[in-house]
């Protein structure tokens, strides 16, 4: 499985981070920062999306224990703005553990045979922890047990590898992707009133988090029947591939004289297919997604010319690899274990301006990702 | 000499006919060759002289007639049976494997008796014999054209045949290598052999042969004893025709004004095919150069168009051309007609008047844009005055007949305003029509002050168009022939009766620089300048960079090389060993098999339903062997595709390739179906550190590696790769080398499926594509050429280790992501550029 690029920028992130402490089973009170709208305030304890206790006594989050140790992420593919940016993270959420004394990156090219070898490479070298992005799922379990085995603390996240954790590997760091499928649903709701036709984007054919993004907006949505999904179910495939997002959404606009809502979870590839609405002199609808600065700033935009454009999206969570190395660090260095798994969280809302308005930072890149909790200076170098 | 005429009769063709559609190449030809006899063969290009010894050599099989050898009757021959009967040919194209061995190439007539540790001496003898100096190691492709000529016939004299066809085989000679080849020749003969030789050459002939025998137009114009016949009448014979007369009258030409520029002029122009040409063309003039085939004619034309590297002057009116450029060749003005029309004429897909101003763009541009309405103006002026016939001028040019496709390029030529045209074979191909007006076409150019320079094979042709002619023979001008002498005839004689040899430039003593230090017998420095072209340089240069590699990492962090990394990373090498040693078996061939990687991933997706937990050893042996057949099946598909269904290697394993990913696509839609641990543990057994199937990889690897250098199939595998036809002929099946190539590469893939099942430990449809691409660098890694011919088992083997070590080195080294991916790219390029040079130096030499 593979994740896709889009584009995004910072500044809400310390709101997130409310949120997010306050869905975390830590339930901890953090006292920094929050309703800061400046991420590059949100230092510390406060930035971690997972766990954000923080141990006032030495500085360091609770998460960080005293065994000092060698942190890896192997990530199975490496080469776009998304993983660019949970790199960044990674590297700067190890930063806050003085216990971490070295931290390795590797990048498996998209090639099963590399990552395998990475992750074999990083257990000969020794490394203490390592948080894996298993791109090819269940073709590394062999590897990550390897690992485990040999003592090293192992970590996947995000995909699911198979097997079971305390057998195979440490904790698999987990997100429900139909969690936002359900965030879609009600805001379609809202957004409709009720009624209309939507059209669901999705990745390559048979990819879970597609899949699940559709069961999460079906739950919701089988209570308003006047809501109909229009073109392929569960989703229209695109490859996450902003061209073939381009050619999906023309021929979704040809072929059906009314669509009243666009959902995907590749906001930055529908923000390049804007084009196909005005050729065929039609608003751009509703729209409910993954954040990605781009399309935000297409919002922006394009509002006053397209009556019909509403938007909301969920929060790419480039940080959630911040849970994962929080869980590595914690269980190698011996501190208590933060929560194994990361909710999908709104983040911005043009209807309801909560929890953001629509946030388009023009001095980044389209392909920034704002939700990230990095400071922007951070997220610009990220991206370089 | 009346012994001849009673000697027995060791080769008897009669009546033989030989039809082709819209051509009888052989319309009852009798033909016998005697023993103790060197029976001549004469006649002009295409009077059917190859084509009566491919019948007899069982190469060409006839649609009637009786053949005989050694006096019995054969009901269908061919060159295995011909071979049996001791027969030998050799081509005026040598039989001869450019990447293998002079020693390889010998052992395809090594005589069974000859023990192992005589063979070297054994070579050495038939070298000898015929005066060829060449080192037994030196590589075919290093050594010039006598020298292999010289081999050719080396070989066929080891076969002690007893009947010898030789065609044209002094061509390429000197004088002195003649006179030895001679000698072996009447041996041969005094052997009791029958010796048939083909020549152009009378005084060789009259040298050499006790009876000759004329051809023309695919019958038998005479024959008789040497002494019985005078050079006269032979000429007669090989020529036989009368001019017709669809020329156009050739105008009263004024004499050349001394001290006025000529509008060419020659000084002692060379390069590679003629030396030291000497001549001028004047303004209004059509100069024919004549000569055989191959003897320089040609090559002194594309020298002028700047297509070879040249030395000496021409001048172009006062102006001096400059040599080796065609661009400069084309703004002096030089309009060149190859004689390969379809190869380097015309581009077959653009249309007429596309093809028509491709050398005139700059003409019709204005601000780099053509201007159309000059450009269709012009492109239709010509298409009136040459006619030519099409419907459109936006037509595909391909859509033309053979005659108005060479009206195109005139078209071309006189577009581009020329102040000279070359014109090579003008009338090939072309119809009767057509060559009337071609004919009308050069004339005019002439007329208009433009020198033009002719070649043709067709005597007829020059002796109607050509107010002057040059006769070419060995690279060198050996008549001229101005007015009244311009008769087929007059050049037939001169180009039977030169005596011109070859001048020496390579072979004989000592030879060149580069090519000489690797061909002729070893020295210290020829001993490593042939070993850095040879074999195993890339593989003793990959050892080192992983040996390099290795200590610098193990420097850098003292894990590398413990235990849990060695036999890690040996494990996950294999996978990718079996499959790059099955890729190379592929590549020695010329091909690529593009399909290994989805096979891989496919023997995996199968191995997921049967080799997982809770199946008996019964259901786990018949997965493997569901598995092993699967392979088995798709090797012979590519194979089949290829050989039979002409298939390029590429478009078979492509679709291959898309046809397996479906299947496993269809067989596991997700990842699915564990693999037992027990399976896994056996395939990843170890003793020791080392994995068990490492072992298996490697001594596979050196097996194969035996089997590639000394055993028929190895050669016969490189020979297939290097040189098809010649390999063909030397008796190498390849058809059924080729296919089991791909065979053999797909059972190699099932092994490396294996490891990948190992590895991943999971069905899933996805895996295994790397290995295509992983594969191909790998044996790139090793030094095998992607032309096919060369490469090495030990190469491949360390090629694998090496990426597997640089993906694992560079977790080690800390790596920036970008240098991640650049390592093994520059490597690659590296070594692929490195390889690639050291060999063009060898070959440039030769």
């Amino acid at each position: 499985m593979r994740l896709k690029g889009y584009g995004a920028k910072l500044a809400a992130a310390s709101l997130t981070i409310v949120t997010a402490a306050a869905l975390s089973a830590c339930g901890s009170s953090s006292s920094d920062s929050g309703g800061s709208p400046s991420a590059s305030s949100s230092t510390g304890s406060s930035s971690s999306g997972a766990a954000t206790t923080s141990d006032t006594s030495s500085g360091a989050p609770s998460w960080c224990g005293s065994r000092e140790i060698t942190l890896a992420l192997a990530d199975g593919f490496g080469d776009n703005n998304w993983r660019q940016i949970t790199t960044a993270e990674a590297r700067d959420e190890a930063a806050k553990c003085p216990a971490v004394t070295k931290f390795v990156y590797t990048d498996g090219q998209g090639n099963t045979q590399k990552s395998i070898s990475d992750i074999q490479g990083l257990t000969a070298q020794g490394v203490n922890a390592m948080v894996v992005f298993p791109d090819q799922g269940k073709a590394v379990l062999p590897a990550l047990r390897s690992a485990y085995r040999a003592g090293v603390v192992t970590v996947p996240y995000r995909v699911n590898p198979g097997g079971e954790a305390g057998q195979d590997y440490d904790a698999f760091i987990s997100t429900d992707f139909s969690q936002a499928g359900e965030l879609w649903g009600r805001w379609l709701v809202t957004a409709l009133r009720g009624r209309g036709n939507v059209a669901n984007l999705g990745g390559p054919p048979a990819n879970s988090q597609s899949q699940d993004e559709y069961d999460g907006m079906q739950r919701v949505l089988a209570g308003y029947p006047d809501i109909r999904f229009v073109g392929q179910t569960p989703y229209n495939v695109t490859n996450w591939d902003a061209a073939k997002t381009q050619q999906v959404v023309t021929a979704l606009l040809a072929k059906y004289p009314q669509i009243d809502a666009i959902t995907t979870d590749f906001g930055s590839a529908l923000a390049s297919s804007t084009g196909a609405f005005r050729a065929a002199n039609r608003s751009i609808p509703a729209v409910a997604t993954e954040d990605a600065n781009e399309l935000s700033c297409t919002f922006k935009e394009e509002k006053a010319s397209n009556p019909d454009f509403q938007l909301f999206t969920v929060d790419s969570q480039t940080w959630m690899v911040r849970a994962a190395i929080d869980y590595a660090v914690a269980k190698a260095t011996g501190a208590p274990l933060p929560p194994t798994t990361v909710p999908q969280r709104p983040f911005e809302d043009s209807i309801s301006g909560k929890p953001h308005p629509v946030m388009c930072d023009r001095s980044l890149s389209g392909d920034a990702i704002l939700s990230s909790q990095l400071p922007k200076d951070q997220i610009a170098a990220a991206l370089k | 000499m009346s012994t001849i005429t009673t000697a027995k009769v060791l080769l008897g063709l009669h009546d033989i006919w030989k039809r082709y559609p819209g051509v009888d190449a052989l319309k009852g030809v009798s033909f016998s060759a005697r023993a103790g006899e060197v029976h001549a063969l004469l006649g002009e290009n295409g009077a059917g002289k190859s084509t009566l010894m491919g019948v007899a050599s069982g190469a060409v099989e006839p649609n009637s007639g009786t053949i005989e050898l050694g006096g019995d009757p054969v009901d269908r021959l061919t060159p295995a049976l011909a071979r049996e009967h001791g027969l030998a040919i050799v081509h005026q194209d040598p039989a001869v494997i450019p990447d293998l061995t002079v020693a390889e190439n010998l052992a395809f007539v090594l005589p069974g008796d000859v023990g192992p540790r005589a063979r070297a001496a054994w070579m050495r003898e038939q070298l000898d014999r015929i005066g060829c100096n060449v080192s037994i190691s030196a590589r075919m492709d290093e050594l010039s054209v006598a020298q292999r000529q010289l081999i050719e016939l080396a070989k066929a004299l080891a076969l002690k045949p007893r009947i010898l066809i030789l065609d044209e085989p002094t061509a390429p000679l000197g004088a002195d290598m003649v006179d030895r080849v001679f000698e072996q020749v009447r041996a041969a003969a005094a052997g009791d052999a029958a010796v048939i030789y083909i020549s152009h050459r009378l005084p060789e002939v009259r040298q050499i042969a006790d009876r000759v025998t004329v051809m023309r137009d695919g019958a038998v114009r005479g024959s008789a004893p040497i002494g019985e016949i005078s050079d006269e009448e032979m000429v007669q014979l090989i020529v036989g025709r009368s001019v017709e007369t669809a020329f156009p009258p050739k105008p009263e030409l004024a004499p050349h004004a001394d001290g006025t520029a000529h509008a060419l002029e020659l000084r002692g122009l060379s390069a590679t095919g003629f030396q030291d040409v000497s001549l001028t063309v004047e303004a209004g003039e059509i100069l024919g150069l004549a000569g055989i085939a191959g003897n320089g004619q040609s090559d002194v034309l594309r020298a002028l168009a700047g297509l070879e590297r040249a030395s000496g002057e021409a001048l172009l009116g006062a102006k001096k051309l400059k040599l080796g450029s065609p661009t400069a060749a084309a703004s002096a003005g030089v309009a060149y007609l190859p004689a390969d029309r379809h190869e380097e004429g015309l581009v077959m897909r653009l249309s007429v008047r596309e093809n028509a101003v491709l050398s005139s763009l700059t003409r019709f541009a204005a601000g780099g844009v053509m201007q159309r309405r000059a450009e269709l103006a012009a492109v239709e002026e010509q298409r009136r005055q040459l006619n030519i016939r099409t419907a459109s001028t936006e037509a595909d040019v391909s859509s033309l007949s053979g005659g108005n496709q060479q009206k195109v390029v005139l078209a071309r030529a006189m577009l581009t305003e020329p102040k000279l045209l070359l014109a090579d074979e003008p009338t090939q191909g072309v119809d009767a029509g057509a060559r009337v007006e071609i004919y009308r076409i050069l004339r005019e150019v002439a007329e208009q002050g433009v020198p033009v320079v002719v070649v043709s094979s067709d005597g007829l042709e020059l002796e109607g168009l050509c107010d002057r002619v040059i006769v070419f023979s060995r690279g060198q001008t050996v008549a001229e022939l101005d007015g009244d002498e311009v008769t087929e005839e007059a050049m037939a004689r001169a180009m039977v009766t030169a005596t011109a040899h070859r001048a020496q430039r390579d072979g004989g003593k000592g030879g060149k620089t580069g090519a000489g230090a690797a061909g002729a017998r070893p020295t210290a420095v020829g001993r490593l300048r042939s070993f850095v072209k040879g074999d195993y340089a890339p593989s003793v240069i990959l050892a080192l960079v992983i040996v390099l590699l290795a200590a610098y990492t193990q420097g850098q962090n003292d894990r590398f090389l413990a235990a849990f990394n060695v036999s890690s990373l040996l494990t996950l090498m294999t996978a990718l060993a079996f499959i790059s040693l099955g890729q190379l078996i592929v590549i020695l061939t010329a091909g690529i098999d593009i399909s290994v990687g989805p096979l891989a991933g496919l023997v995996v997706v199968i191995s997921s339903f049967f080799l997982v937990d809770g199946k008996g050893t019964g259901i786990v042996i018949l997965g493997l062997a569901i598995m092993l057949a699967t392979a088995l099946l798709v090797g012979l598909a590519n194979g089949l595709l290829i050989r039979f269904g002409k298939f390029t290697a590429v478009a078979a394993t492509l679709a291959m390739y898309i046809a397996l990913q479906g299947v496993s696509l269809l067989l596991r839609p997700f990842q699915g179906g564990y693999i037992s641990d027990g399976v896994v543990n056996t395939v990843t057994a170890r003793v020791g550190n080392i994995p068990v199937a490492f072992f298996v990889a490697c001594a596979l690897a050196i097996v194969l590696e035996v089997c590639l250098r000394l055993t028929s199939w190895g050669r016969g595998l490189r020979a297939a790769g290097s040189r098809e036809p010649a390999a063909h002929r030397l008796g190498v099946r390849v058809d059924r080398t080729i296919v089991l190539a791909y065979v053999s590469c797909s059972a190699l893939t099932f092994l490396g499926g294996l490891m990948l099942m190992a590895q991943i430990g999971v069905g899933d449809p996805t895996q295994g594509i790397n290995f295509t691409l992983s594969s191909v660098t790998a044996v790139v890694l090793g030094g095998a050429s992607l032309f096919g011919g060369r490469g090495s088992f030990i190469g491949a083997l360390l090629g694998a280790m090496l990426i597997q070590m640089i993906n694992n080195a560079t977790t080690f080294l800390s790596l920036s992501q970008a240098w991640q991916y650049w390592f093994l790219g520059i490597l690659t390029l590296a070594a692929a550029a490195i390889y690639t040079q050291a060999r063009r130096a060898g070959q440039r030499a030769a």
